[in-house]
C-alpha cells in the first residue's frame, strides 16, 4: 500500500468514524456498521480465492452469525450484579460469604449440565467444520464448472455452495440431536441459575418467584375479566342503540 | 475472522457514495405504517385499527386482519408502494387491523386461548358493532393465519369469508426446518411459560434458517440499491421491521410450539384451544388459501394442506411467486395477489 493509499484510508476511517458518531438515525449507523463489516468479509474472501488460501473459515457458522463477540465484564460484575436494594452496606455479613453456601449446591448442579453444554458444543462445533468443508467442495466444483470468474460470480458461487451445504447437513438426524442437546442443557443451566437466584433472593429479602408469579396471574385475570365486562356491556349498549333506533 | 479497517476493497467507493448520501439525505429514518388509521378499541397492549376510507365506493363486508405474533404488523403497510393495506383501501374495502403490541413481563401467562378466544373474539365484534353487519372476512397472515383457522373454527357465525396468507397447517411437512429442529426438544427445559421469549432470538432464529443469505448476502445486494434512493428507503424500513421483533408471551409461545410444531394438532385434528376443540371441517364459510413458492418459513407443501380439511366446495388455493414476505410485498407480486383477493370476495 503506498503512502498516498494509506491517507486515503486514513481518511475515510475519520470519516466513517463521525458519521457513526453523529446525530443521524440509529438505523443508518446500523446499517452502516453493516455494510462495512460485510464488505470488509468479501473483500477479504475475494482476496483469499485469488491468493488460493484456505477459505473454510468463510462459512463458519457462529462468526456468520455475528457471535463472535463476547462483551468484557467488569471486575466487580458479581457484586454489582446481586447486589439490590444496597444490600451491601446494610448487611453485616459480606455478600459473598453468604454466597458461598449455595455456592456448592449450585456448581455440583451446573457442573453437570455445564459439561454436557460443552459436549454438544464441540460436537456442534465438528459440524460446523462440515459444513464448511462441503461449502468449500461445492464451491470448488461451481468454479470448475462455470468460466464467469467474477467478484460477482465468486460472491454466488460462495452463497449457493453455503447454503446448500448448510442446507443438507442442518437436516441430518445428528445435526438436529445436537442443536436439540445443546438448546436443552443451555436450558437446564438457566433453571439452575433460576434456582440459585431463588435461594438467593429469599436471602436478601427479595420477593420469590412465586410470589411474582402470583401477582402476574391475578393481574392477567383482573384484565381478562375487566376486558370481558367491558364487552359485555358495550354489546347491551349497542343492543339497546338499535332497539331505540328501531323504536324511533 | 477479525474485521479489519477499511482498506482498499472493492467496496470502498460504494462505502464513500453511502455515506455521501447519508450525509445529505438521512436526517430522519423512513416512516413506515404511514396510511392514516384510528384507534377503535384497546385491550391491555392490543390496538385494534380502522383505516380511513378512500374517496371510492365502500363495500358493505369490512375486512379485519390477524397478523403473527413473532413480527409487527406494519409490515402491510411497510410504505405506500408495498401496502397491502392501502391497496385494499383503493379497492374500497372497509380495513381493520388487529396490532398485538409488544408484550411485557405481565403477559407472559397470556395463552393461546385468550389470543383466539379472548382478543380475536372482541375485535371481531367490535368490527361488526362498529359497521353493522353481522359477520365480516378475516385476512391471516402466516401465525394469524392459524389464529384466523381456529377462530372461524371455533366461532363460524361471525365469518362470511376466510383468507389465509402463507399459512402453516402442516407443521412436519418435507422440508419444514423449523419443525426438525423443534420437534423432539423438550421445550420445558428451554421454554418456560412464566418468562417471555426474546424476539431477538426468534430473530436469529429466523435467520439461522439460511445464515448466509440472511446475514451477509443481503448487504452485498444494498451495494446495487446505493444510487437508487427510494430502494434504500425500503431496505431500510426491511431492516427495521426485522429487528423489530416483539418479545413472545411465554405461554402462547410454550403452547404454539408444543401442540403445533411437535403435536401437529391442528392437521391431526387434535387441537383444542381453551374450551373449544378446534376442527377445520368446521369452517363453514368460503376459504381462499395463498401460500408462496418460494417460502423458506413455510413451505407450500405445509400451506396446502388445508385442502384436505375443508369442504371442496368451499376451497380455493392460489400460488404467488416469491418468499414468505415478498409474496405479499412486493411489487411484482402484489397486483396478482390484490386480484386473488378482489375476486374471491366479490
Amino acid at each position: 500500500m503506498t503512502n498516498n493509499d494509506q491517507q486515503v484510508n486514513e481518511d475515510l476511517m475519520e470519516r466513517f468514524s463521525a458519521l457513526i458518531n453523529s446525530s443521524i438515525p440509529s438505523e443508518y449507523k446500523q446499517l452502516l456498521n453493516n455494510f462495512q463489516e460485510q464488505g470488509n468479509f468479501y473483500t477479504q474472501l475475494i482476496q483469499h480465492i485469488a491468493d488460493k488460501k484456505d477459505l473454510s473459515s468463510f462459512w463458519d457458522i457462529p462468526n456468520t452469525m455475528g457471535f463472535s463477540n463476547i462483551n468484557n465484564k467488569s471486575d466487580d460484575w458479581f457484586t454489582n450484579f446481586f447486589d439490590i436494594n444496597d444490600y451491601s452496606t446494610q448487611s453485616k455479613q459480606h455478600i459473598e460469604n453468604q454466597f458461598s453456601s449455595f455456592q456448592q449446591k449450585f456448581s455440583d448442579h451446573s457442573q453437570q449440565n455445564l459439561k454436557q453444554f460443552q459436549s454438544a458444543l464441540q460436537k456442534m462445533s465438528e459440524l460446523h467444520g462440515q459444513i464448511s468443508q462441503r461449502a468449500i467442495e461445492e464451491f470448488n466444483q461451481l468454479n470448475h464448472s462455470n468460466s464467469d470468474q467474477s467478484n460477482e460470480k465468486l460472491c454466488q458461487h460462495w452463497l449457493n455452495a453455503g447454503e446448500s451445504a448448510f442446507n443438507s447437513i442442518s437436516q441430518q438426524p445428528d445435526y438436529i440431536a445436537t442443536q436439540r442437546q445443546l438448546f436443552e442443557s443451555l436450558g437446564a443451566l438457566q433453571t439452575s441459575n433460576e434456582t440459585f437466584y431463588e435461594q438467593f433472593s429469599s436471602l436478601i429479602g427479595l420477593p420469590s418467584t412465586q410470589t411474582q408469579v402470583d401477582l402476574t396471574k391475578a393481574l392477567h385475570e383482573l384484565r381478562i375479566e375487566f376486558a370481558e365486562y367491558r364487552e359485555r356491556t358495550d354489546e347491551q349498549l349497542h343492543t339497546l342503540q338499535q332497539q331505540l333506533k328501531k323504536r324511533s | 475472522m477479525a474485521t479489519k479497517p477499511i482498506s482498499d476493497d472493492p467496496w470502498q467507493d460504494d462505502l464513500v457514495l453511502f455515506m455521501d448520501n447519508i450525509e445529505t439525505s438521512a436526517q430522519q429514518p423512513p416512516a413506515v405504517g404511514t396510511t392514516p388509521k384510528s384507534c377503535i378499541y384497546k385491550e391491555n397492549k392490543l390496538r385494534l385499527f380502522q383505516y380511513e376510507p378512500l374517496k371510492t365506493k365502500q363495500k358493505r363486508t369490512p375486512i379485519l386482519l390477524v397478523y403473527a405474533l413473532v413480527n409487527r404488523p406494519y409490515i402491510t403497510d411497510i410504505e405506500p408502494d408495498r401496502s397491502l393495506v392501502l391497496k385494499l383501501l383503493e379497492q374500497g374495502y372497509p380495513v381493520y387491523l388487529i396490532d398485538w403490541g409488544y408484550p411485557d413481563a405481565s403477559d407472559c401467562l397470556t395463552s393461546l386461548n385468550d389470543y383466539i378466544n379472548g382478543y380475536i373474539q372482541r375485535c371481531v365484534s367490535r368490527v361488526c358493532r362498529k359497521t353493522n353487519v353481522n359477520k365480516i372476512d378475516l385476512l391471516g397472515i402466516c401465525q394469524g393465519g392459524v389464529f384466523s383457522l381456529c377462530y372461524s373454527a371455533a366461532h363460524p357465525k361471525h365469518i362470511r369469508k376466510l383468507i389465509t396468507l402463507v399459512t402453516p397447517i402442516d407443521f412436519h411437512s418435507e422440508g419444514n426446518i423449523l419443525s426438525l429442529w423443534t420437534r423432539n426438544i423438550d421445550t420445558n427445559l428451554i421454554c418456560n411459560a412464566k418468562k417471555n421469549i426474546s424476539g431477538k432470538l426468534i430473530n436469529q432464529l429466523f435467520k439461522s434458517i439460511k445464515p448466509y443469505q440472511l446475514n451477509r448476502d443481503k448487504y452485498r445486494h444494498l451495494k446495487k440499491l446505493i444510487n437508487k434512493s427510494a430502494q434504500l428507503e425500503t431496505f431500510i424500513r426491511m431492516e427495521q421491521w426485522l429487528n423489530d421483533g416483539p418479545d413472545l408471551a411465554g405461554t402462547a409461545a410454550l403452547e404454539f410450539v408444543q401442540k403445533l410444531y411437535q403435536g401437529n394438532e391442528l392437521h391431526a385434528g387434535k387441537l383444542s384451544i381453551g374450551s373449544h376443540s378446534i376442527e377445520l371441517k368446521n369452517i363453514k364459510c368460503p376459504v381462499l388459501n395463498l401460500y408462496a413458492n418460494n417460502d423458506h418459513i413455510v413451505p407450500p407443501s405445509s400451506a396446502l394442506a388445508l385442502k384436505k380439511h375443508i369442504r371442496s366446495e368451499l376451497y380455493q388455493e392460489k400460488e404467488l411467486n416469491g418468499g414468505h414476505i415478498g409474496a405479499f410485498i412486493s411489487n411484482n407480486t402484489q397486483q396478482a395477489l390484490l386480484e386473488k383477493i378482489t375476486q374471491f370476495l366479490k
